[in-house]
């Protein structure tokens, strides 16, 4: 299921003095079992973009298409939207805030339960998703959500998505606020969830690094436009637009281009560091037996 | 929620009514109010829908979005005029049906007391339209300072206001998120009957008032922080002084009241 989102414009607030267009013209695909990135600076559009996709906004302009269900700008749509936004799972920017449940098990029940699915289902899915962000179902099912830590509440909220079973899954800015470690589990995590249930991602990101090495395609607003949708390694090659934009370079991207103007031509074309290190030995490998390449 | 524009909220201009000062804005609304319930004759309607219309020309409002803050009040207005327009009986009767009769007084009486409301709610829209919130309450802070003699919370009660008021926008904004991440998880608050509603509001009431405790807990932290103590007199960023437009404004405000009041009284209304 992919989705196909063409010519969508939206302006808050129309006709007033507070006015402003926050989407120009956006025409995107997000490929199905691909992991898509969407970066851009603070008030380029990004969430207004996402929350378009599961008609949480209405669409002033333009249209999308999520598989089968078309959304369009006209005032009587017939659109189911529980059944839509059971196929377009969406964890917003610190989900732990949307937790109100006495207990984990019926919070992430939450989702499941306006779906209308039977109790024995339910159960089943919600002890899945608990497992699949790494928590102990039996430890935590009957515990308050509120007496948890920051971070066993984040992987609850997105249990609570996960547990709706969506077809897509849209991740706002997963790392804010999460040390090196968390990051690193939350990507972990994020890569479960694509392996076992759920193909097609979109990870909106401010970190270029950790998006550089996940994204299959990124896709880059500015101002409410889209300026590119390119796989991480050819979107790099735009160091200039990018920094004009207000935007960085994965670390080793800027490291190698500083080479490069030194005098030294890696010609790894990394986005990761990973990358970026197999390179080097290589390169130095290289350079020591004169020719021959070997790890 | 994001996309509208709060009832009554401020309209940015610059002009003339926005510059008068807030205290003698306040004082001037509430003597309208006044004024406006003493309106009687059609004359003195008239010459106030004249003056409003003035005042937001002044302010440089567009007309229609002045108008369009009496649209939550509306249904009340209408309902008003349609009851006194069916059970006042004075006057020769002008048609009747059932237990609904239509009167020449009840006709009167439904028009005037529709325009009233009408006129009440749009002249008290103006004065949040035109002075911003933190004004309001230092003008109401500097009004109420008197009672600091009866050991009345004055400055207690401005920063309690100011607080309250500085957060509605964060939590308007707060609400919405939490709002749509439960709507992202299926939950519908617009549908079903009234208790399947009221269920689900719970997914946002709950951590909306966990978010505004965590939120005045952090509040009161920064304000400890920086040595923030009640009974300490402090100095104002913004110091108000009366101007010239604020005589034109009391003028203009106590010529408008004179003439209702010459009307109801002396000329006993001129139709």
């Amino acid at each position: 299921m992919s989705i196909i989102v063409k010519d969508v414009s939206y302006t808050y607030m129309k006709k007033t003095p507070y006015e402003k267009k926050a989407l120009d013209h956006i025409n995107l695909e997000i490929k199905e079992g691909e992991i898509q990135g969407i970066i851009g600076h603070t008030g380029s559009g990004k969430s207004t973009l996402i929350q378009h996709i599961n008609a949480l906004i209405r669409l002033q302009e333009g249209t999308i298409s999520i598989g089968e269900i078309t959304l369009t700008n006209k005032k009587r749509q017939k659109v189911n939207l529980v059944k839509l936004r059971s196929e377009v799972g969406m964890v917003f920017q610190y989900p732990e805030y949307q937790l109100f449940e006495d207990t984990v098990y019926k919070d992430v029940a939450f989702g499941p339960k306006n779906l209308k699915i039977e109790v024995n289902e339910i159960e089943s899915r919600v002890k899945t998703a608990i497992e699949l962000v790494g928590l102990n179902f039996e430890e935590i099912k009957d515990r308050s959500p509120f007496e948890l830590s920051g971070g066993q509440k984040r992987r609850v909220a997105i249990a609570g998505v996960i547990a709706m079973r969506p077809k897509i899954l849209i991740l706002d800015e997963p790392t804010a606020g999460l040390d090196p470690r968390g990051r690193k589990e939350m990507y972990e995590l994020i890569k479960r969830v694509k392996n076992e249930c759920t193909p097609t991602i979109v990870i909106i990101s401010h970190n270029m690094d950790e998006i550089a090495g996940f994204a299959d395609r990124i896709a880059v607003l500015d101002k409410g436009k889209l300026i590119y949708n390119l796989p991480p390694k050819e979107l790099f090659c735009n160091e200039k637009k990018l920094l004009e934009m207000g935007l960085d370079l994965p670390v080793v991207v800027k490291l190698e281009n500083y080479l490069k103007n030194n005098g030294i031509d890696t010609k790894i074309n990394a986005v990761t560091v990973d990358e970026f290190v197999d390179g080097i030995v290589n390169y130095k490998l290289e350079k020591l037996h004169g020719g021959s390449n070997e790890k | 929620m994001k996309n509208n524009v709060t009832f009554g909220q401020l309209y940015p201009t610059n002009s003339f009514v926005h510059k008068i000062d807030a205290r003698i804005k306040l004082l001037l609304t509430i003597l309208y109010i006044i004024t406006v319930l003493f309106c009687e004759s059609y004359f003195s309607y008239v010459i106030t829908i004249a003056v409003v219309l003035f005042v937001v020309l002044v302010s440089k409002i567009p007309i229609w979005n002045a108008i369009k803050t009496v649209k939550p009040v509306i249904f009340i207005i209408l309902l008003t005029g349609l009851i006194n327009l069916f059970t006042i009986r004075e006057g020769k009767v002008l048609c009747s049906w059932w237990i609904f009769t239509i009167t020449e007084g009840s006709v009167d009486f439904a028009i005037k007391m529709s325009l009233r409301l009408f006129l009440l709610v749009l002249g008290s829209t103006l004065l949040t339209m035109t002075t911003s919130p933190m004004d309001l309450t230092d003008g109401i802070e500097s009004m109420l300072s008197p009672l600091k003699v009866v050991k009345f919370p004055v400055a207690d009660v401005a920063i309690v206001i100011s607080i309250a008021l500085r957060f509605i926008p964060t939590l308007i904004d707060e609400t919405d998120k939490i709002m749509m991440a439960q709507k992202a998880r299926g939950s519908s608050i617009d549908e079903g009957n009234i208790i399947k509603r009221c269920k689900a509001l719970v997914p946002i009431l709950v951590p909306l008032f966990v978010s505004a405790w965590r939120k005045s807990d952090e509040l009161a932290l920064a304000l400890d922080a920086r040595c923030y103590k009640s009974d300490v007199a402090k100095t104002k960023m913004k110091v108000h002084k009366l101007s010239w437009r604020d005589l034109v404004a009391v003028l203009f405000v106590a010529g408008f009241t004179t003439v209702v009041m010459l009307d109801k009284y002396m000329w006993l209304g001129i139709f």
